[in-house]
């Protein structure tokens, strides 16, 4: 039995990783560049990914190596299996809970590595943790500075205020 | 990496992703929270999704996601629509304004004659038909006259009566729309009918419209609807359904058609009684029958035809129904909820859907019928208070009763179509509340005979959450009229 195809991906700080190209093509930018350059022995260098990163989204990769993939031009407004909030697996679940600073630094790779799955659960995460909370509850969430002046925020605030639930 | 705020270290399109995957309520509530945020909540992305959403789960007629909608559009649509889900997902709808429009023959010589109303998708503007004239009345400002909007005579029909009008297509969620309005006219001769087509645009401070032709139909209609480009009606002997492309038809030449011979098969009964149909989503015809027994009856569609020319032999063969059920109480009205032109289905719509809405009088029940192919499923059905007249909208319908005494009305709200997140309670629901004659300003007014709502008509409008009442004569002699206008937001 010969072994699956393999590729080597290298992050931003030189770490090397070799994992089943079926796993790396999960990402839609490795995708495109292993069909532009061809089979090579080269690391394909990911410059805005670094070691710690890139070790989480290739877990992610490697759990979903067999799902199907999403169309690649689907009109985000028709798209069904879109749901709001909430709806994350299980297993998704446990892998998204990390900190904060990991957590911006896995939706950012997802949307450079073009690995949408991954970055509608990075999404739908925060989407959840900001979920019901009140601006002010969110700026302190994010830490976040206020930078409206008084006169904007009362008038932004009366435009804006939204009782009822979500 | 392009940080846009110093708390959250994303870049444009992540940030955007987010707030694509918020609730509504999470995204004004973003757009407080600094300058950045706030500026990203006014991007067009942010709305579209909202949009769609609000269109698919409202059953909008609109035709599709339309690219050139501005963000501010959709977000005031999409925020209209949520007040009012909420306004009647209370117990209670909040009852927000209550008013008069009156009416003088001393400034309008036609009162006496006023037929009916219409009320403009969307509730900012109410028609009303008097014999061969329709004048629009905008609720929004009532201190407006009513203006004279359309007229038989402008068209050579001069001293026929208006017999309907039909709101047709347009774009109903932003409280103003373009729609065609059908006029039916005797034309003298017997069994013929003439229907002429104005589309009307409500976007603008004056409304205005267009005459687009008329046509003239020999053989005598009923259950006469359009919908889109889709004029249909069941024919006076009750046997055929008769479907065609009215748009087409005003521009000559070839048009689409089809006709339908379709009978009660499960009696042998030399009398036929189709009350009514109605066009489901895919294609199929939902009919009821009633002669003693009362059944439902679904019949796929035959295939449309090209043809010529109005006066099209009808078949003589029987379409075979794909199943038929009778069903022991008396089913009257048939109510499409959803009917959408073929041809043009919108792309959020599942066109295997196949629901309508059934309302029988005599039991004062309310069904709602999945017509699928190994059967009717009636999924829940109301029970309504005695004397309800029902309104039926496209995901809600409203029933209105008089209270005992008279004291006041009963408005009951039925939710039928439980598609959105919102209203995930299993159909239907009904939440019912009462308006007592004290919280009408004007009701009873000395020296005024009294206001008798129970012989008013009705009319509703989902989107606004709006209802008119049409009170034609309370008037003894036919001096004045007047439209009670309720809101519910």
């Amino acid at each position: 039995m010969s072994a699956a195809p393999q590729v080597t991906l290298e992050s931003s700080d030189g770490e090397k990783f070799k994992v089943d190209k079926e796993v790396a093509e999960r990402s839609v930018l490795i995708k495109n560049m292993i069909e532009d350059v061809g089979e090579s022995d080269n690391p394909i260098p990911l410059p805005n990914v670094n070691a710690s990163v890139l070790k989480k989204v290739l877990e992610y990769c490697e759990h979903h190596r067999g799902d199907p993939l999403p169309a690649a031009d689907a009109d985000p407004s028709n798209d069904d299996n879109r749901k709001r909030a909430t709806e994350i697996s299980d297993w998704d679940q446990k892998f998204i809970q990390v900190d904060q600073e990991m957590l911006f630094e896995i939706i950012l790779a997802a949307n450079y590595m073009d690995i949408k799955p991954l970055l509608d659960v990075g999404c739908k995460t925060v989407a959840n943790m900001i979920k019901g909370k009140t601006p002010e509850e969110i700026r302190k969430l994010f830490n976040i500075v206020n930078d409206f002046t008084p006169e904007e925020e009362a008038q932004i605030k009366k435009e804006n205020e939204w009782a009822e639930d979500r | 990496m392009n940080s846009l705020t110093r708390g959250i270290p994303l870049n444009h399109d992540t940030l955007l992703a987010i707030l694509s995957h918020l609730a509504m309520g999470d995204i004004l509530s973003m757009r407080q929270v600094c300058r950045t945020l706030r500026d990203l909540t006014y991007e067009r992305s942010v709305w579209t999704w909202h949009y769609a959403e609000m269109v698919r789960d409202r059953q909008l007629p609109c035709p599709t996601m339309d690219h050139t909608l501005s963000q501010d559009y959709m977000e005031s649509a999409v925020r209209r629509d949520k007040l009012i889900e909420f306004a009647w997902r209370r117990a209670n709808p909040k009852m927000e304004s209550l008013h008069f429009v009156r009416l003088s023959a001393s400034d309008h010589n036609w009162i006496g004659d006023i037929q009916r109303g219409l009320m403009v998708p969307g509730g900012k503007y109410f028609l009303i038909f008097s014999f061969d004239k329709a004048y629009t009345l905008s609720l929004e400002e009532p201190s407006r006259s009513p203006v004279s909007f359309i007229s038989a005579q402008d068209v050579n029909l001069e001293g026929l009566d208006i017999e309907t009008g039909n709101w047709n297509t347009g774009r109903p969620d932003d409280g103003s729309l373009t729609l065609y309005v059908a006029i039916v006219s005797a034309d003298g001769a017997i069994n013929a009918q003439t229907y002429a087509f104005w589309s009307a645009n409500f976007q603008v401070s004056t409304p205005t419209q267009t005459y687009h032709g008329q046509f003239t139909l020999r053989e005598s209609q009923r259950n006469v609807r359009t919908r889109n480009e889709l004029f249909m009606f069941s024919t006076a002997n009750a046997e055929h359904v008769v479907v065609f492309d009215w748009r087409a038809l005003l521009q000559g030449g070839s048009f689409r058609y089809y006709a339908i011979r379709i009978q009660d098969q499960s009696l042998m009964s030399w009398t036929n009684d189709l009350r009514d149909f109605c066009l489901l989503p895919n294609g199929c015809i939902l009919a009821i029958f009633s002669h003693g027994l009362n059944s439902l009856g679904l019949f796929a569609s035959p295939e449309f035809q090209t043809a010529y020319h109005l006066n099209q032999p009808l078949p003589v063969e029987c379409a075979t129904p794909l199943w038929q059920y009778h069903h022991p109480v008396d089913i009257h009205i048939c109510q499409p909820y959803r009917v959408w032109p073929l041809p043009l289905c919108h792309p959020h719509t599942n066109t295997n859907e196949s629901s309508a809405l059934v309302y029988g009088i005599l039991t004062r029940c309310c069904y709602r019928v999945d017509a699928e192919s190994e059967g009717p499923k009636i999924v829940g059905h109301q029970t309504l208070p005695a004397g309800s007249r029902f309104l039926p909208g496209r995901t809600r319908a409203i029933t209105v009763a008089t209270l005992d005494g008279d004291d006041g009305l009963h408005i009951g709200c039925l939710s039928y179509a439980p598609k959105t997140e919102l209203e995930a309670s299993s159909p239907p629901s009904y939440g019912t509340f009462n308006i007592s004659k004290a919280d009408v300003p004007g009701w009873e007014l000395e020296g005024r005979p009294q206001l008798d709502l129970s012989t008013s008509q009705v009319y509703f409008n989902e989107e606004s959450g709006r209802m008119c009442f049409l009170l034609m004569e309370p008037f003894p002699d036919g001096r004045e009229a007047c439209v009670l206008v309720l809101d519910f937001v």
